[in-house]
C-alpha cells in the first residue's frame, strides 16, 4: 500500500466501536435464535408431514376396501353361473372323451 | 477471549454443546471487521445492520460445512461479500447491472456521511463509488482489510493476476478522480 496512501482509512461515518460492538451482540443472539426456531419449525413440519401421510394412506385404504369387496363378489357370481369344468367333463360319455382327446385342429370343419 | 484461535473456535463449533459460546467468540473476534467491510460496499446505515445480520445467520447455520480449504476469516467475508452483492442486487431495477447503483450510493453516502469528517475521507469514498461494484470489493478488501491478493481471490473466485491489475487500475481511477475535483 505505500503507492496508495492519499488519505487515512478512516470512514466518514459517525458510527462507535461500542455501537459496533453492541450490533455484533444483537446478530450472534438473533443467529442462534432464529436457528433454533428454525430447527423446531423443521421438527414441526417433519411430524406435520407424516402425520398427514399416514392419515393420507389410511383414508386411500378405506377408500379402497369397498370396490375390492365388490370386485370379488362379482368374480364370485360370475363363476357360480359357469359350469365347472369338472362337471361339464363328467358329464362326457367315453367316446366323446376320447374325441376329446385326439382333438387336432385340421378336423376344425369348414364354414 | 477473543484470544482464540481458529482451530479452537472451529472444534468449538463443532460441538453441539458449545456452538452458541464458540459463535460469539466467532463474532467478538471478526465481527467488527465484518460489519465495516459490508458497510463499505452497502454504504447505508440500516442496510449495513440486514446485511450482518444475515450474514451471522448465514454463517452459523452453514459452520458445518466449512471444510478448512480456506482461511475461517476468508470463508466468512465470503458469506459476507455474497450477502452484501445479493443485497445490491434487490436493490437494481430489472435487467440493470448492480454497477448502475453509484448515484443511489453517493446520495447514501452524502446522507449519512458524519458532520465532523473530513473532505478528503468524503470524497475518497465517492471516488470508490465511480469504481465497478467487483473491482470496488477487491480494493477494499486490499486497501482496508490488507487481505493478501491469495485470500481476496479465496474471497471473490478471482485470480490473482487479474486482482493485481484491477487493483492497479482502481488506484489511477481514485488518483484522477481525487486530482479532477481538486482535492
Amino acid at each position: 500500500m505505500k503507492d496508495f496512501d492519499l488519505t487515512s482509512k478512516k470512514m466518514p461515518f459517525g458510527e462507535s466501536e461500542q455501537y459496533v460492538s453492541l450490533l455484533i451482540e444483537k446478530c450472534a443472539d438473533r443467529a442462534i435464535a432464529t436457528n433454533r426456531n428454525r430447527v423446531k419449525d423443521t421438527l414441526a413440519r417433519r411430524i406435520y408431514i407424516s402425520v398427514c401421510s399416514v392419515a393420507a394412506a389410511s383414508i386411500v385404504a378405506f377408500s379402497l376396501m369397498p370396490v375390492m369387496d365388490s370386485q370379488e363378489s362379482v368374480l364370485d357370481a360370475r363363476y357360480a353361473n359357469a359350469l365347472p369344468i369338472d362337471a361339464m367333463l363328467e358329464s362326457l360319455s367315453d367316446e366323446e372323451a376320447a374325441a376329446l382327446f385326439t382333438y387336432t385342429i385340421d378336423e376344425i370343419p369348414e364354414y | 477471549m477473543n484470544d482464540n484461535s481458529d482451530e479452537t473456535l472451529l472444534e468449538m463449533l463443532n460441538d453441539p454443546k458449545r456452538k452458541d459460546e464458540a459463535f460469539r467468540l466467532l463474532l467478538g473476534k471478526y465481527g467488527s471487521r465484518l460489519y465495516w467491510h459490508i458497510r463499505r460496499i452497502v454504504v447505508g446505515h440500516d442496510d449495513a445492520e440486514d446485511v450482518m445480520q444475515e450474514t451471522s445467520i448465514n454463517i452459523y447455520r452453514h459452520i458445518g460445512k466449512f471444510k478448512g480449504d480456506s482461511s475461517l476469516l476468508t470463508w466468512i467475508y465470503r458469506i459476507a461479500t455474497n450477502e452484501s452483492i445479493r443485497w445490491l442486487q434487490r436493490q437494481t431495477a430489472v435487467f440493470s447491472s448492480i454497477d448502475s447503483l453509484g448515484a443511489t450510493l453517493e446520495q447514501k453516502l452524502t446522507a449519512e456521511c458524519d458532520v465532523d469528517s473530513k473532505q478528503i475521507e468524503v470524497a475518497f469514498q465517492k471516488a470508490l463509488l465511480t469504481l465497478p461494484t467487483q473491482q470496488r470489493i477487491a480494493f477494499n478488501m486490499r486497501y482496508y482489510d490488507e487481505l493478501s491478493y491469495e485470500d481476496i481471490a479465496s474471497v471473490t473466485g478471482k485470480n490473482v493476476g487479474t486482482l493485481k491489475t484491477n487493483y492497479h487500475f482502481a488506484v489511477e481511477k481514485i488518483k484522477n478522480y481525487l486530482k479532477e475535483n481538486a482535492i
